[in-house]
């Protein structure tokens, strides 16, 4: 079962939230030191992580990351194909953003036809099996989102917002789809609390919202309060976490919960 | 006298439900003393011209959970009444949001609704028009039972995403929700509007005079209305619902009369109030 490891980032002076997946585990097992590297991009340094086979901290070690060198001929950021194995719809995509001047790409296979999208902080290409209408509406709620978050993100949250838009792709996304998908971008550095009278009221009402939810409920979203929105989504799986952040969006729609920055 | 639009037994609920307006007074005039002098004073003379009739005789069934669900969140919300007296607003509802959501959700109001828009299936063709539909509860549901488009305009933008979540939950694509001030409909509507909608709880704690003003401006001819709302029934004699709509405004309803009065000088006919408890229902149709 994957574990949640809090560490502290030296460069930035702030705490940092990873999950450390069964894999990782099981490599640090195996490995003959007992210990493994995980890595956390952020800002414009990486902090590597390295953990033992208890999925404990054993110690780490920021890194700064290389610029460009020529600008206009920028590098992409390739994500391993072993990763895309979790998108079943999506051949291939790249995300340039503007402000970093940075591209994340990743392809099974190598591709001409792209669907662009284009935001303020960030464009979007994308290829996909088969073309809808929704894929269109998908991703202007994918830049949107990206707009919305301020182009403040980490790698594994946008990895997660991929995997989440490819398994909803053919179904029309709702008109809040930027909000939660931004919610997710930036998981890591935002959390909420909950104003114990507004739920009070709420868990009154006699056909209150809680229905439409398996994944969560009145009493996770107490538990989770004060915590980044990172800590609940751990663990679960898409759908599980589209449940949560639309419950989570509900609620701070009727004032039950307000969302704040999590300082590090 | 105009027959009534709907039979008792739909609306007998509802009524009970009054009882605990009456049951939460002496709390409201004990916790109000926390309030500034001019709005404390004007409640406190509010309920004191309540003081000196009897409550209605209903028996309430403490059980029942619509029943607990409107007394301990008025419970509550009396408990934090310097917010609520400080900070609420008609575009800005805060948690008090969860109120309104409740009672338009509740089995007894959508049922009151429900035969209320049953009733307007021979309506000319148009869209319906609600204003403030807080959580869109009823719009969605007489949409669905005229099969027309809907367009709810609220001036909480919190409010007007709420009910868009219920369009969507509910796979409906004919009614869409937009927060906008109530001068600027026009600007939103592409077809004539055929019934408009004063149905909301919101709407009780909206100036009367205003709301009358905004529905006498949209409806054009043969537009049906309907509304419910609490109105005086004599100039001198204060609804129940008054001390608690001066918690967050400072509006002064009107009397059964007076808005007959006002619909009939604006070129409404055929216009009917039927007394529910201390709310009137009335729907009237353009000239």
């Amino acid at each position: 079962m994957p574990k949640i490891l809090k560490t502290f980032c030296p460069k930035c002076n702030s705490n940092i939230t990873v999950e450390v997946s069964d894999s990782v585990i099981s490599s640090a097992k195996y490995s003959p030191t007992g210990i493994v590297g995980v890595v956390d991009i952020h800002g414009d340094h990486a902090l590597v992580i390295y953990v033992d086979s208890n999925g404990h901290e054993r110690g780490t070690r920021v890194y700064t990351l290389l610029s460009p060198a020529i600008s206009g001929e920028r590098k992409p950021v390739i994500i391993p194909l072993r990763y895309l194995d979790a998108l079943s719809n999506t051949l291939g995509f790249r995300l340039i953003l503007k402000k970093e001047d940075l591209i994340i790409e990743g392809f099974k296979r190598r591709l001409d036809i792209l669907f662009k999208c284009q935001g303020l902080t960030a464009d979007i290409e994308l290829a996909i099996r088969k073309i809808t209408g929704s894929v269109i509406k998908w991703l202007r709620a994918f830049v949107r989102a990206f707009d919305r978050a301020g182009g403040k993100f980490r790698f594994d949250t946008f990895y997660k917002c991929m995997i989440l838009v490819d398994n909803m792709i053919y179904t029309n996304p709702p008109g809040h789809s930027d909000m939660l998908l931004s919610l997710l971008l930036r998981s890591r550095d935002i959390a909420y609390r909950v104003n114990i009278k507004a739920l009070k009221i709420y868990s009154l009402m006699p056909r209150n919202i809680d229905r439409y939810y398996k994944a969560i409920d009145s009493g996770m979203l107490l538990k989770y309060s004060g915590r980044t929105l990172y800590e609940i989504l751990a663990d679960r799986n898409v759908n599980e976490v589209w449940e949560i952040l639309d419950y989570i969006l509900a609620m701070k729609r009727r004032d039950i919960i307000e969302i704040f920055e999590a300082k590090g | 006298m105009a027959p009534p639009i709907i039979g008792k037994s739909t609306f007998s609920r509802i009524i009970s439900y009054e009882a605990i307006l009456w049951y939460l007074l002496p709390k409201l005039k004990k916790i109000c003393l926390n309030l500034p002098a001019g709005r404390k004073d004007r409640i406190f003379s509010l309920i004191n011209n309540l003081s000196t009739r009897k409550p209605p005789r209903v028996s309430v069934n403490p059980h029942d959970p619509e029943i607990r669900f409107l007394h301990e969140s008025l419970n509550l919300i009396l408990d934090d009444i310097e917010y609520v007296a400080g900070n609420l607003s008609p575009s800005k509802w805060g948690y008090l949001r969860n109120l309104f959501e409740g009672i338009v959700q509740s089995e007894s109001y959508r049922m009151l609704i429900r035969d209320i828009i049953s009733k307007f299936k021979g309506i000319k063709d148009g869209v319906i028009l609600e204003l403030n539909p807080s959580s869109g509860r009823g719009l969605i549901d007489a949409c669905k039972i005229l099969g027309r488009r809907g367009l709810g305009v609220d001036q909480d933008p919190l409010f007007t995403e709420i009910g868009k979540e219920y369009a969507y939950r509910e796979n409906i694509d004919n009614v869409e929700f937009i927060c906008t001030d109530l001068s600027k409909i026009s600007d939103h509507l592409s077809a004539p509007v055929a019934l408009l909608l004063v149905i909301s709880p919101i709407n009780w704690f909206i100036d009367q005079r205003y709301l009358l003003s905004k529905i006498v401006s949209i409806a054009e001819v043969n537009c049906s209305i309907v509304g419910l709302l609490p109105f005086r029934e004599r100039d001198e004699e204060v609804n129940i619902f008054e001390p608690y709509i001066n918690l967050v405004s400072e509006n002064r309803l009107m009397t059964v009369l007076s808005s007959e009065n006002q619909l009939s000088y604006e070129g409404f006919s055929k216009i009917t109030f039927q007394k529910i408890g201390s709310l009137y229902l009335f729907t009237a149709v353009k000239r």
